[in-house]
């Protein structure tokens, strides 16, 4: 399976890129987008500052400069939604994208993968669309995980779910650590994810939206709550 | 162990009650003291009236305006009164004159988004000339609308602290017809864009639209909402 992961940040994308690579049959290619029109020089600046400042430096920059010796790293000078960008990710010719691009997606870039783009999406779906799903289930006291489905151009509407997985966030001391671990489980829930979509017959779930809510951002009134009972748990 | 397990559903409302008890307070400390109605112009007399309501008495709390048996369930109320008219009823807790007919077709999101800005205050008030209506069974899906404009198109201005790029009349009956929605409902969901937008208002400040007096109209049923909150 030929794998495209649209990254807004080379960290995000080689943390992905390293999850699935030992999976057998996945040909993984990470493709570096432009988001939210940053200039080449900022860009370039930011991943940079936070590729070295993440953890195993090296051996993140040695899997990198082994992707691009491979041609398996390409860079897009243009949005997403750009002729040149569809045009370059329509040649890649991939079965199925993973989303860690930060941005929305329209039909056009969704339509250059066979399968689509896979999301991984912190809060239980079809309950919990939208932004900041790990608070409002902590807040409603209901479980957290991630939901890993193919996109379409809605919030969090797309109608094909490949895999649901609880997270317990039990034992964190603050929510910003506890969201920064349920993202670190996303590249292994996309890696679980391709590994339903390579069995023969794979046996996905209907996102029934009418079920849930979407969720939006949430007042630093009910953070601190939220803050709060998570204070109280570990 | 879940949050669910370990805190408990009665101790997770109680955290939350305390935390909107806390909110009210610093809403009325706010806001009760600088309502200035001479800012008002004709709508002085009501804004004067809000503010002595979120003035704090020792001990006493702004009651709750509108129990959830004062919305049409299945019905429409029918109001000889504007939309503006009955909604400073239901501010100051006054009796509303209603009766009750069949519901009008719904009002389509997908239409209401192409209006212009003064077509969209104009449809929401000849719609909800009895405000209470936005709460009926068959306006949730318009209310989960107005919900999504004000958290994402409205919330961007806010954060941008584009006030001026915002129709402030049209933003605050949005958020006055929420707070209704909310009375109703009893949602988190609802009832935190209401906290989020208070938020990032400045204090002391006052909207440019021709209906001014819609802020601290909004107020008081925000505040009227935190200082009886209960899920249970």
């Amino acid at each position: 399976m030929k794998v495209a992961i649209l990254a807004g940040s080379l960290e995000d994308g080689v943390r992905i890129a390293r999850s699935i690579q030992s999976l057998s049959g996945v040909d993984a290619h990470l493709v570096s987008c432009r988001v939210r029109n940053r200039n080449i020089m900022f860009r370039w600046g930011v991943e940079s500052l936070r590729f070295v400042r993440g953890r195993s430096l090296m051996k993140r920059f040695r899997f990198l400069v082994r992707l691009a010796v491979r041609g398996r790293l390409r860079v897009l000078g243009e949005s997403l939604e750009h002729p040149e960008s569809l045009r370059r990710l329509k040649e890649l010719n991939c079965d199925v994208a993973l989303h860690a691009a930060n941005v929305i997606y329209r039909q056009g870039a969704i339509d250059c993968f066979r399968l689509g783009i896979l999301n991984a999406h912190i809060g239980i779906l079809p309950e919990y669309r939208g932004r900041c799903v790990a608070e409002w289930s902590m807040l409603q006291g209901d479980a957290t995980g991630i939901t890993v489905f193919f996109i379409d151009t809605g919030i969090d509407t797309g109608s094909r779910i490949v895999l649901t997985e609880q997270v317990s966030l039990v034992g964190h001391r603050s929510l910003a650590e506890a969201k920064q671990f349920l993202f670190h489980q996303c590249a292994r829930c996309y890696r679980k994810g391709l590994e339903v979509l390579m069995q023969p017959a794979p046996i996905l779930k209907s996102n029934e939206v009418e079920k849930g809510h979407r969720y939006y951002p949430m007042s630093r009134l009910l953070s601190a709550v939220v803050e709060q009972l998570i204070g109280a748990q570990s | 162990m879940e949050l669910s397990q370990s805190a408990g559903q009665p101790n997770r409302h109680k955290v939350i009650e305390i935390a909107f008890s806390a909110r009210y307070e610093e809403l009325c400390a706010n806001w009760g003291a600088t309502l200035l109605p001479e800012g008002y112009g004709a709508a002085a007399q009501f804004v004067g009236r809000i503010g002595k309501k979120l003035k704090l008495d020792a001990g006493s709390t702004l009651p709750l305006l509108l129990a959830q048996d004062a919305f049409p369930v299945s019905g429409w109320l029918f109001s000889p009164y504007n939309c503006f008219h009955n909604l400073r009823s239901i501010v100051l807790g006054e009796t509303l004159c209603t009766q009750i007919c069949p519901p009008p077709p719904p009002l389509e999101p997908t239409y209401f988004r192409k209006l212009s800005r003064s077509e969209r205050i104009y449809t929401l008030c000849e719609r909800y000339t009895c405000p209470l209506n936005i709460a009926a069974t068959g306006e949730i899906a318009f209310a989960e609308e107005l919900l999504t404009e004000l958290m994402v198109h409205d919330r961007r201005g806010f954060e941008k602290k584009c006030f001026a790029s915002l129709d402030h009349d049209e933003l605050f009956l949005k958020l006055n017809l929420i707070a209704l929605v909310t009375f109703r409902l009893r949602s988190l969901r609802f009832m935190d864009a209401m906290n989020y937008f208070y938020e990032f208002l400045p204090s002391r400040w006052s909207p440019a639209g021709k209906n001014a007096w819609l802020l601290p109209s909004w107020m008081c049923l925000y505040a009227s909402l935190l200082a009886n909150w209960s899920q249970e």
